[in-house]
């Protein structure tokens, strides 16, 4: 059964150069699912998730929770965010700080007139759940920035309402807290199985978190699939840019397929049925350089020759290179340096073709 | 850690001459009170019902700064609700007020409600079951509406605090709620009200101040009926000779304690500040729900405070007398004409805009070279800083009338006989606004942020470059605001100018009362007006001169 049912919807922002920030949105929710909402700042991600917690206002379509509409703009109808039922977490915790840890989590329930034993029940067992058992009496001010955050969760979960609206809860925290607390998060999520919708910018904590992914652009979705689907097959080149695939070549036919004033050569069977200019994408640690002398070319792999040797890049365990190909820098990330290679040096680039990405007119044709 | 000695011996000279000014006369006029084992405090004993003075004085006192909270603080609220058309417009609307002088507005209010003869109560009385009453329904010469009107002028204050209290709040922690489940009015008690402690606790203590020295509306509406409070019988010493000035001291030592106490107060209420510190939650979002009712109230808080009262010091100063009917044909310019020929009263407005004028450009510099040393927590001996802080704190703490009648004894006897020049004046509004000067620049200054100077001195600027090219641009916008709302209030200043005028020395605000004492209510609502309009033009001046925000938006 689907717990969010989100159609057609718009939300346009007043003034001078009118934004839309989000724009024909369609998204469904199932029970016990999280859906990712990712893109970069200024997306509309947060819009979207504002809309249907009800404190922003579309000027068209519907969203639908649990069945029953909370917003209508065909019939003008907008349920107050109070009565919708959700649970929230906001980028800044928003906690308040007049309030100790304890009456902050036992707000939503206060709300919901729940008698007072069962309130301080409920409260203790969420706490317990994020591990802040023991902070009850604390004000906020006194908690760190994880352990505010576990509060804000545990505030949002306490009355198991009917979706958690997550907005970029982990944006705030030092990297290594975040990965703590994204783990958490999983766990809560596996362990109470709620639904959710959860923006965020950071691809890793999408694939993490997300039992599907939508990758938004200018308040469109352009990707809605499982995480494994949208990191191997990006729908479109702004999904494929946004995933940080950096390499990326224009090819023309003209007899046979050129790019960067170089001839692909090699398996090209995924380039059979294709015409006009494409665009290439291929992940940095797909790509290879082989010393330009080297023949041997393995099956399956395409090749490119003419390349440089522009810098080399130690970052530990792995050696980034950067290559120019005809005026096109290329980004090659190799786990050991290869023996011989320098700045200047002519090489080869291959990559085999499955990890090609092909995209015609913006959108992926081949893969 | 070691100071240069320099800047300290600077600090030092400002801390004693604002000490001087402010302390002077203060502690003489109060040594008095306790001189021959404080004999002035049985004089007082014996003044005519001085049991039921005081305690009108204190019941003015609490309920009209409770009425201006409360007002204050809906008319926040409301503009928090405004509709983004007329957001702009009615989030200054509660300000308009500070524009009417209490004078004219009071005036105004007994053109509108005097019992016999008011516009107000003359249409209320055609209404059915109302007719024929001789007088009424209301009578503004009583307590009561000497209550009312207080706190109507007092409301601008408290929203001013609270709005903005409520600005820097933001809607984060609303949404919070609202996503939490809670409904608008949970959220209002639960959420915002309690977040507002501080602006509201500091709001409160200052209508409760001014509610104490509270001077104007009981000297208009009181006076004919004996109404009194302390001030009023203050000022009624000084209109006989010789002034009993222990007499005076003891009479104003209650408020002058009250007041400190609330000085004092504040500072430890609003001590516990962790719980409002609001952590980076503001927004860019508006969440609140708008509505057209927010507008509403607004609108029908401006027309009563402002509107009405200006369209009745505007009838009666075209009228060829104040009868009470409201006829438009006999209108005419005869008031404006004989005010403006009256060599006395233009003589007036002129001395008030000129020592205004000089007083602004003492107290700007000096306000904001206190502020600056309030800032400093390193560089400025502790103490020479307390100082600072306590005489800026001290005109706050003091009532103006008050104030006024130390001044009058200090400066009418040796060593500084200055009484009957326009010095004593330009002496009094300095030691007046001196608090309000470096409050407000200090707010200025703390907004600004101490990187900015920082970084200029680290890119090797000198203080002095530092000053002029980093720090006072910054601050443009809020030194011209500054100058603004002192200009109002010293061109508004009427307790403190009334004490300390002679014959010779005087200012719009003392002149009008004589006018008003004088019986001539015609030339009275001229006065007002020509107040009013002054004070726009002062505004808007500073305004210009500060930069208006849509010049600030194209930088």
């Amino acid at each position: 059964m689907q717990e969010l049912k989100v159609e057609k919807l718009v939300k346009r922002f007043p003034g001078r150069d009118q934004v839309v920030a989000v724009n024909q949105v369609d998204i469904e929710v199932e029970a016990g699912e999280m859906l990712v909402l990712l893109g970069p700042s200024g997306c509309g991600k947060t819009t979207l998730l504002r809309c249907v917690a009800g404190l922003e206002d579309a000027q068209e379509g519907r969203i639908t929770l649990e069945g029953k509409p909370v917003f209508d703009a065909a019939i003008r109808f907008n349920q107050p965010t109070h009565l919708r039922d959700i649970g929230m977490v906001f980028q800044n915790y928003s906690l308040w700080p007049h309030m100790t840890v304890q009456r902050n989590v036992e707000y939503p329930l206060r709300a919901r007139r729940m008698a007072s034993a069962e309130r301080g029940q409920r409260a203790k067992q969420v706490l317990e759940v994020v591990q802040c058992g023991h902070l009850t009496d604390r004000l906020p001010a006194m908690l760190s920035g994880g352990q505010q955050q576990r509060i804000a969760l545990a505030r949002a979960l306490a009355p198991r309402p009917k979706i958690m609206l997550l907005d970029e809860p982990l944006s705030n925290l030092d990297a290594l807290l975040r990965v703590e607390l994204r783990a958490h998060l999983r766990a809560i999520h596996r362990e109470l199985g709620f639904t959710g919708i959860y923006v965020t910018h950071d691809q890793i904590e999408a694939f993490n978190l997300g039992t599907r992914v939508a990758v938004m652009n200018a308040g469109r979705i352009e990707q809605l699939d499982n995480a494994h689907n949208v990191y191997e097959r990006p729908a479109t080149e702004y999904v494929a840019k946004f995933l940080g695939i950096r390499n990326s070549m224009a090819l023309k036919p003209a007899g046979g397929w050129h790019c960067g004033g170089a001839r692909l050569e090699g398996d090209l069977s995924i380039l059979d049925r294709q015409q006009g200019p494409l665009q290439l994408y291929v992940r940095p640690d797909a790509l290879q350089l082989l010393p330009q002398a080297e023949l041997a070319v393995a099956s399956g792999q395409i090749t490119l020759s003419g390349a440089r040797v522009v810098d080399v890049l130690y970052s530990g365990g792995e050696v980034d290179y950067v290559a120019d190909l005809g005026g096109m820098t290329l980004y090659v990330t190799a786990r050991a340096a290869q023996a011989g290679l320098k700045p200047g040096d002519a090489v080869r680039v291959a990559f085999a073709s499955q990890d090609a990405l092909l995209y015609a007119s913006g959108r992926l044709v081949a893969a | 850690m070691r100071r240069a000695v320099a800047p300290q011996v600077g600090w030092a000279v400002i801390a004693i001459a604002v000490g001087f000014l402010v302390l002077w006369p203060i502690l003489q006029l109060q040594s008095r009170a306790f001189v021959d084992g404080g004999a002035a405090f049985l004089r007082m004993m014996e003044v005519q019902r001085i049991g039921a003075t005081i305690r009108t004085t204190f019941i003015l006192a609490v309920l009209s700064s409770v009425l201006a909270v409360v007002i204050g603080t809906l008319l926040a609220w409301c503009a928090s609700m405004l509709p983004q058309r007329v957001r702009r417009m009615g989030e200054l609307a509660p300000l308009l007020p500070l524009v009417v002088p209490a004078v004219a507005a009071v005036t105004g209010w007994i053109f509108l409600l005097s019992p016999k003869v008011g516009y107000l109560n003359m249409v209320l009385r055609t209404l059915p079951g109302l007719r024929g009453m001789e007088e009424g329904p209301f009578n503004i010469y009583s307590v009561t509406w000497i209550i009312i009107i207080t706190g109507l002028l007092l409301s601008s204050f408290v929203y001013v605090f609270v709005f903005t209290g409520l600005k820097n709040m933001g809607q984060e922690l609303e949404a919070a709620a609202a996503a939490c489940g809670a409904s608008p009015l949970m959220r209002f008690f639960t959420i915002t009200l309690p977040l507002l402690r501080p602006s509201i606790i500091f709001a409160s203590g200052v209508v409760f101040l001014l509610g104490l020295g509270q001077f104007t509306a009981p000297l208009l509406l009181g006076r004919t009926t004996r109404i009194d409070v302390l001030t009023t019988e203050m000022f009624y010493l000084t209109e006989r000779y010789p002034i009993d000035f222990g007499l005076g001291a003891a009479l104003g030592f209650p408020i002058l304690v009250l007041g400190l106490c609330v000085v004092l107060a504040q500072k430890l209420a609003l001590g516990e500040q962790r719980r409002f510190v609001v952590v980076s939650a503001r927004s860019k979002y508006d969440m609140r729900q708008t509505s057209w009712w927010a507008a509403v109230v607004i609108g029908l808080y401006l027309v009563i405070t402002t509107v009405l009262p200006l369209l009745a010091l505007l009838y009666v100063s075209l009228s060829p007398f104040w009868t009470g009917s409201l006829e438009m044909t006999d209108l005419t310019l005869r008031h404006w004409k004989s005010v403006l020929n009256n060599p006395g009263l233009v003589t007036a407005i002129w001395t008030s805009v000129k020592v205004s004028v000089i007083a602004i450009a003492i107290l700007i510099p000096l306000g904001f070279a206190m502020a600056f040393a309030l800032l400093q927590s390193t560089r400025i001996a502790p103490p020479l800083r307390m100082a600072i802080d306590l005489f800026a704190t001290l005109p706050i703490a003091v009532p103006a009338s008050l104030m006024g009648f130390g001044l009058l004894f200090v400066y009418s006897q040796p060593p500084i006989q200055i009484y009957g020049t326009t010095a004593v004046l330009m002496v009094t509004y300095v030691t007046l606004m001196l608090g309000h000067s470096t409050r407000l620049q200090f707010t200025t200054l703390v907004g600004t942020g101490q990187e900015f100077l920082e970084a200029s001195r680290a890119c090797g600027a000198g203080p002095l470059r530092s000053l002029v090219q980093v720090l006072l641009p910054m601050c443009r916008k809020g030194i011209a605001a500054t100058a603004a709302l002192t200009f109002v209030l010293l061109f508004h200043e009427f307790s403190a100018s009334l004490m300390v005028r002679s014959a010779r020395t005087q200012v719009i605000g003392s002149v009008m009362y004589d006018v008003w004492s004088g019986g001539i209510y015609s030339e009275v609502a001229v006065l007002a007006l020509i107040m009013v309009a002054v004070t726009i033009v002062g505004v808007v001046l500073a305004g210009w001169l500060g930069g208006t925000d849509s010049v600030q938006k194209k930088d």
